[in-house]
């Protein structure tokens, strides 16, 4: 399974450096502006706005999987409270004060994947979503700091279960970070649980998103009718963040670093 | 934007939708297969005791022949051969429980050792028994609540004080509670006073005492990610209280960790035997009398198996012998071998416990199932 993971040229990690960029910059512009009243469907509008003016093109927007599945039908993700992922945007669908909102930007840029999301907390949450905005961050963190070359890719699951542990959080397992660069999911899985299947060796130029998805309750999901958005099935909170990263020799860069922070 | 598990129409999709399809498929075949498969010395036999024991975890076995099977789940099982064919033939769960995983009788009474907390089921066969339910209180409480390695093993000594093994929270890291992470402790349950026995471990998931000694002796599991080959899990013996095994300073004796490098290995008690990198020695049971003659004198121990090493390793059941005065050990071999075929894996040993009769038993949280090992001509 190894052979199939690309290990990148400069070159490419060049192209796809500049994709992540993209990705941070639009979501750097919603710090300001996503805020209650608005819509989830607002924020898909600006996004598609902002990357069609940089000449890209979302991955997200039409991303059809399987024949039998409907095409995504907007730029971004974005997933309210209980959503796991995948959230379609509508405007209909208002935030209101005390929410917490993942937005997941993916564009393709001069053939080049960048793909990263991010927390947003809507007026002012409470303890809690506050708390588990956090402990996924510290799970997403953990997990790059778990980017060795040498070392199996288990070992990032493993360092976020044991943060989620930790926190008395559950940890996501049917969907997982995935290779990407060339293609918007390329091999590897990146299991973001406790496993003894990552057995791949983690390898300079490796390019992959870490993505967990850490939930307040059980970590069991529920797909809704749409075919996208996925739930927490007990309704408890989710929470998620994202980078891409590209294997260094001695750790992971994070190509969607934001530069404010 | 997370990857799905069957919903890509690449080559990788095709990767994912195996995996997905892969886990319960072998996880939840038939475990007479693992019965089927077990190989143990000549003269004996493995044969299975009770199935649809969704993980199954820590044996006791009362006097009468009950045995008591705690769970990762939710629920303890009891379970006993009425029939005397050597299968369970009656059962009862007692479920709403939290990682029930520790059990252990006293008298009539079965204790359950849950994440943070012992409880007590007062004289639970006989409310079984008059269709009563279960009265659970707790005995104990306050223990840690972090479910990273937060699988009690609880037993009783001689005098009736209740030990519990209290894993660190973590792979490696400092306990963060030196009394209530990483230690052994032994409780007056009257008083609920207690101490710590030994301090060191970083995950004890099986303890018994030596029965010509009294001492305890204790398994601990090794760190992970220091490749392959390190470091070995521990058999530990606890020849005094109080002694401390190592980590997070030193690992199977003299391996210093290379995090926490500022205490010597010479600070501390090596282990009675390296049992092998990542191979998850849990339970361990040593043979009250001579029933089963080629088992008299002996301790076994459970290697759960590895989960994070290239090549698995463990998955069986060894047979420790010791020298005359108790103190060493004196020589290893197989008790049940069988359940790893390549990469294949069939069953993984979690603890052994002994039935009146003489005849072992040891459980299986893969096939969700309990064995029994007896003579041939038993």
């Amino acid at each position: 399974m190894g052979s199939d993971i690309i290990i990148k040229s400069d070159a490419q990690i060049t192209g796809i450096r500049q994709a992540c960029q993209l990705t941070v910059a639009i979501l750097n512009s919603l710090e300001d502006r996503i805020k209650p009243g608005i819509s989830t469907g607002l924020i898909d509008q600006w996004c598609a706005e902002q990357i069609e003016a940089a000449g890209a093109i979302s991955a997200a927007l039409n991303y059809q999987p399987a024949a039998e599945q409907k095409p995504f039908p907007n730029s971004v993700c974005t997933s309210v409270n209980h959503t796991i992922c995948h959230g379609i945007p509508s405007h209909e669908k208002q935030l209101r004060d005390g929410d917490i909102v993942n937005v997941d930007v993916t564009v393709v840029l001069d053939g080049y994947y960048g793909d990263s999301s991010r927390m947003y907390l809507v007026g002012n949450p409470g303890t809690l979503p506050r708390s588990l905005c956090t402990g996924a961050h510290n799970c997403l963190m953990r997990g790059i700091e778990a980017v060795v070359p040498g070392e199996r890719f288990a070992s990032i699951g493993a360092a976020i279960q044991e943060e989620a542990d930790q926190c008395g959080y559950s940890v996501v397992r049917e969907y997982c970070g995935h290779g990407t660069g060339l293609e918007f999911h390329e091999p590897p899985q990146i299991l973001h649980y406790r496993n003894s299947r990552s057995m791949q060796i983690i390898r300079p130029n490796m390019v992959f998103t870490i993505e967990p998805m850490i939930n307040a309750g059980e970590r069991h999901t529920r797909l809704l009718a749409d075919g996208w958005t996925v739930v927490t099935k007990d309704r408890s909170l989710s929470a998620q963040w994202e980078h891409t990263v590209v294997v260094t020799d001695t750790g992971a860069e994070i190509l969607t670093a934001n530069g404010k922070a | 934007m997370a990857a799905m598990g069957t919903q890509m129409n690449t080559a990788f999709n095709r990767l994912l939708a195996g995996l997905a399809l892969a886990v319960p498929a072998a996880a939840w075949a038939d475990p007479q297969t693992a019965a089927d498969a077990a190989v143990v010395p000549e003269g004996l036999t493995l044969q299975l005791y009770a199935s649809a024991i969704p993980q199954a975890r820590h044996l006791a076995v009362k006097e009468d022949g009950t045995v008591a099977v705690g769970t990762r789940a939710d629920a303890v099982h009891l379970l006993r051969d009425t029939t005397g064919d050597g299968r369970a033939d009656w059962r009862h769960e007692i479920g709403g429980l939290e990682s029930p995983n520790g059990v252990a009788w006293l008298g009539d009474d079965l204790y359950i050792g849950e994440t943070a907390r012992v409880l007590k089921a007062a004289d639970v066969l006989a409310r079984v028994a008059a269709n009563k339910p279960v009265s659970l209180e707790v005995a104990l409480d306050g223990f840690p609540t972090s479910k990273h390695h937060g699988a009690r093993v609880i037993a009783f000594d001689e005098s009736g004080r209740l030990h519990i093994s209290l894993g660190v929270p973590c792979n490696i890291c400092m306990p963060p509670d030196p009394e209530l992470t990483g230690t052994i402790r032994s409780y007056d349950l009257d008083s609920g006073s207690g101490y710590s026995v030994a301090y060191g471990f970083r995950n004890s998931v099986g303890f018994d005492w030596h029965p010509g000694t009294g001492e305890m002796w204790a398994t601990d599991h090794g760190r992970d990610w220091m490749g392959d080959d390190l470091p070995s899990d521990e058999l530990n013996r606890i020849r005094e209280p109080g002694l401390h095994f190592g980590y997070p300073y030193c690992h199977q004796g003299d391996l210093p960790d290379p995090e926490f490098d500022d205490r010597p290995c010479a600070d501390f008690e090596p282990p009675a035997l390296k049992t092998g990198p990542h191979v998850a020695n849990n339970g361990i049971h040593f043979y009250r009398g001579d029933a089963i003659g080629a088992l008299a004198g002996k301790a076994f121990i459970a290697l759960h198996g590895s989960w994070n090493r290239s090549t698995k390793i463990g998955y069986r059941v060894d047979m420790i012998s010791f020298t005359d005065d108790g103190s060493q050990v004196s020589e290893r071999s197989i008790l049940v071998d069988g359940w790893l075929d390549g990469d294949d894996v069939l069953a993984r040993p979690v603890d052994i416990e002994q039935l009146p009769d003489g005849s072992l038993l040891v459980s299986d949280d893969y096939k969700g199932a309990v064995y029994r090992i007896l003579p041939l001509d038993g």
